[in-house]
């Protein structure tokens, strides 16, 4: 694990706390910890799937931390299945609810089974991979798919219905990109620590997004020297996974602007990215980015940066408290390593530049 | 094994910790299974059935009701402060603020006992007296709360206490005077320092804490108060003493929240059986119970006035637990997996490891994993798991419509607290089913499977990659 601290809770430190901060506490950390200045608190914020824990992922990755014990090996296993099945689950749901059928008949059989009876170790069977694999190319299913803003489905589908042959087999290992790309929601709060030079050290915190997550959020403001706030640029054609009468982007813009106008962040350097440009691009070349927003030129609809452009504006003019010029602004494709190693390579350079000039 | 293994970490980490041991109902055959043969246990057994629990009743905090009453609607975690000056009191006061809001989570009401006046105590908890690291913290919060009223909030500690800032928070924290400076102390076995001073690594590590985070070290502290007096903290629960930590150190703090899930304990599965203990003669119409306020013999007792009984309704509103509970069956709360562990086991592996379904159904895995998540703020979930879990076993129609009411009003609920992270598609599923089919013995059976792949799953894959898992489950094993 070299240098990496990622236990989010430190048992023995108990047993130190007089000596040293507790700053691997996040629970009595907060209050308990005077301000260790060699120490940067750079926290994750956003609303859900927005892909704060993806970029978590990438950085704990491109500093060494790999998958170490054999548990957390079987434990991913377990959550890429659960993905595969999840998303077939809500697919076949979708295809009731859309009333669309499953043209196939042995594919509907697949379908039944997938709703009453299938569970993740079935899947080490390698026959579920042709199956799956046949329902996921069935024209019902297809159909369902394209729709899939009307229903909640995660983004890392049609990535993990194109390696069934890998997933569906008792020698599965997964892959660094298999871990990267399945979904887990995150539920409270974890942390990692990593050495930035200048004998500092950076404390990179990420958080659950959706609504009653967010409540929690108050207890990591006290101790913060930057947000990251992500925010998905895929995102404008869907509703909210805990509220599913609610748009996303509306969601995303009201926490945006209780965040970067909360007085606790007024000094310290704002970053916001806008995420999932990969998928974005795809999605604006088949679907309409300007029905969802009445001041967008529709002319201008197939152009990502145009796009992007007009979004960037909706989001700065939220800042209504923060200096403009402690504020930065990026796109991120979360799932590339070689572009969140960049783009976070260059949030921290941000972050220790500001840092410096305070 | 597990139970040697356990007696082993105790010793190591504290020779203290040993009396932390808990009892749960005396006729609980199964007790065995947890401590087999450990002559130990029947002392630490006589030790907290030797506590005076009789003097609950006379303990009044400052707002008049005394802490047997406040037991019977919460738990009660009576603390017994050294004397004010000291780094190692402020320290107590410190933590048991950082780990307030899963306090209310879990319905436990903090309550400091102290040798010194009243009118002392009133001083000290206020803003004058808030220990620096909390000053710190002020300062920052006071902006936010003008700017930012409304925003993000409403779990929060200063919400759950009437929205306010840390020094408000500080002065509504229960308490009790010692009328003789250190009756209550002795009677519970508090002592004071056996070594005249205290002890030379305790003033090393009250230096460092001033150092290091900002306490003071106050010479001006009350003559009233001896300042040997060493510190303790227990664990009440419906008029009884269920858990204990005394120290023969003063720089010993216990993780309070340890100390409440009953981490070291040898059997009480978790909160909701220690209040099954009482005698609790509950209601089953929830209104009776709000009109009420509290359980029919506290209404009763001749002393307590109007104005405490307005006090006491203050406070369970900022436990929307509390409110609830008594409206419970009442195997709900005594439920208890029968089911135990151990490394004989044919279910276990040869490998150290425990899959989740096993760090759920053991109760002892369970415990730790719940204090773990208590950590990272998804106590939520691991509350609602035990929650469905029971209801799934009720057998009578009446009994699950109340868990049913209760589950929905505490984890499904958007105001709530405690409401749980599942999608709102599911979420209308099973109001839709309760509303149409009722309490089915099914009503949770999809949140509670879908829990265990996302939620819980993701707890439990940062659990077995923590200190905490290393120590208690990978090395006990």
């Amino acid at each position: 694990m070299g240098n990496i601290v990622v236990s989010p809770h430190d048992k023995e430190g108990q047993h130190h706390m007089m000596a040293t901060p507790t700053s691997n506490n996040p629970n009595g950390g907060s209050a308990a910890t005077a301000k260790n200045k060699s120490e940067i608190t750079v926290l994750l914020l956003g609303a859900g799937e927005s892909g704060k824990s993806t970029l978590f992922k990438q950085v704990q990755f491109f500093h060494g931390v790999g998958i170490t014990h054999d548990q957390e090996r079987i434990e991913l296993i377990e959550i890429v299945r659960l993905n595969v099945l999840e998303n077939a689950k809500n697919l076949v749901a979708a295809t009731q609810h859309l009333n669309i059928p499953i043209e196939q008949p042995e594919n509907r059989e697949t379908a039944k089974l997938i709703i009453n009876s299938l569970n993740t170790n079935d899947l080490e069977d390698p026959s579920w991979s042709k199956r799956l694999y046949s329902l996921w190319k069935d024209a019902g299913i297809q159909k369902a798919y394209e729709n899939r803003e009307k229903f909640q489905l995660y983004d890392s589908t049609e990535y993990l219905f194109e390696n069934l042959d890998r997933i569906c087999s008792d020698k599965y290992v997964p892959t660094v990109v298999d871990v990267i790309r399945t979904r887990t929601k995150t539920i409270g709060i974890t942390d990692m620590k990593f050495d930035v030079g200048d004998g500092k050290q950076l404390r990179l915190v990420d958080v659950g997004g959706q609504r009653n997550e967010r409540r929690k959020w108050i207890h990591f403001f006290n101790t913060v020297d930057a947000v990251v706030f992500l925010t998905s640029l895929s995102e404008f054609d869907l509703n909210l996974y805990e509220d599913n009468g609610y748009w996303r982007v509306k969601e995303s813009l009201r926490v945006f602007n209780e965040v970067v106008n909360n007085a606790l962040f007024y000094k310290v350097p704002f970053v916001l990215l806008f995420n999932k440009r990969d998928l974005f691009e795809k999605k604006i070349a088949t679907k309409s980015f300007s029905k969802y927003f009445s001041g967008f030129n529709e002319a201008e609809e197939k152009n990502p940066v145009a796009c992007i452009e007009y979004m960037t504006k909706l989001f700065l003019n939220e800042i209504t408290e923060h200096p403009l010029d402690t504020v930065s602004v990026k796109t991120l494709s979360a799932i590339d390593h070689d572009n969140s190693k960049q783009v976070f390579e260059e949030v921290k350079q941000f972050i220790m530049t500001q840092q410096h000039r305070e | 094994m597990l139970g040697q293994e356990e007696t082993n970490l105790n010793q190591k980490e504290t020779s203290q910790n040993d009396d932390n041991a808990i009892i749960i109902e005396p006729n609980d055959n199964n007790a065995t299974d947890y401590h087999p043969d450990d002559i130990q246990s029947q002392i630490q057994l006589t030790g907290i059935e030797g506590l005076p629990h009789h003097l609950l009743s006379e303990m009044k905090t400052n707002i008049g009701v005394t802490v047997e009453e406040l037991s019977r609607k919460h738990i009660v975690l009576l603390i017994f402060l050294r004397y004010f000056g000291c780094v190692f009191c402020q320290k107590s006061v410190v933590q048991i603020v950082s780990c307030l809001s899963n306090l209310i989570k879990l319905n436990c009401v903090p309550v400091f006992v102290h040798q010194e006046s009243k009118e002392e105590a009133d001083e000290f908890f206020s803003e004058k007296g808030m220990p620096k690291p909390l000053i710190k913290l002020e300062k920052k919060e006071d902006k936010e709360i003008t700017v930012n009223n409304q925003a993000l909030t409403s779990e929060t500690v200063s919400v759950t206490f009437e929205k306010s800032a840390r020094s408000k928070l500080m002065k509504q924290f229960l308490r009790v005077e010692d009328p003789e400076g250190t009756y209550y102390y002795k009677q519970f076995g508090v002592v004071p320092s056996a070594t005249k001073m205290v002890t030379f690594t305790s003033t090393l590590d009250a230096f460092k804490l001033s150092l290091t985070e900002g306490y003071k070290l106050t010479p001006d502290a009350s003559k009233k108060a001896d300042r040997d007096q060493l510190a303790g903290s227990f664990i009440v629960a419906h008029g009884r003493i269920v858990n204990q930590f005394v120290t023969h150190s003063a720089s010993k703090i216990p993780d309070f929240l340890e100390l409440l899930l009953d981490v070291e304990g040898k059997g009480s599965d978790n909160l909701f059986d220690l209040l099954s203990i009482s005698d609790d003669s509950s209601t089953n119409d929830e209104e009776s119970i709000d009109k009420e306020e509290i359980v029919p013999e506290f209404v009763e007792t001749s002393q307590v006035n109007l104005v405490e009984r307005k006090n006491m309704k203050k406070l369970l509103q900022n436990y929307p637990m509390a409110r609830k509970l008594a409206s419970l069956p009442k195997e709900v709360m005594k439920m208890k997996d029968k089911r135990s562990f151990s490394c004989t086991s044919a279910q276990i592996d040869l490998s150290c490891t425990i899959s989740l379904e096993e760090s759920l159904i053991n109760p002892q895995y369970r415990k730790v994993f719940k204090l773990f998540a208590a950590k990272i703020y998804a106590i939520e979930s691991l509350l609602f798991w035990e929650h469905a879990t029971a209801y799934q076993k009720l057998k009578t129609l009446k009994k699950r419509r109340q868990l049913a009411q209760y589950i929905i009003d505490t984890y499904l609920n958007s105001d709530s607290m405690l409401e749980i992270n599942i999608s709102s598609a599911m979420k209308k599923r099973v109001l839709s089913t309760f509303e149409k089919e009722g309490a089915i013995p099914e009503l949770f059976d999809d949140v509670k499977v879908s829990m265990e792949g996302d939620a819980i799953k993701d707890s439990f894959l940062r659990f077995v990659e923590s200190e905490l898992y290393d120590q208690r489950i990978r090395k006990a094993k």
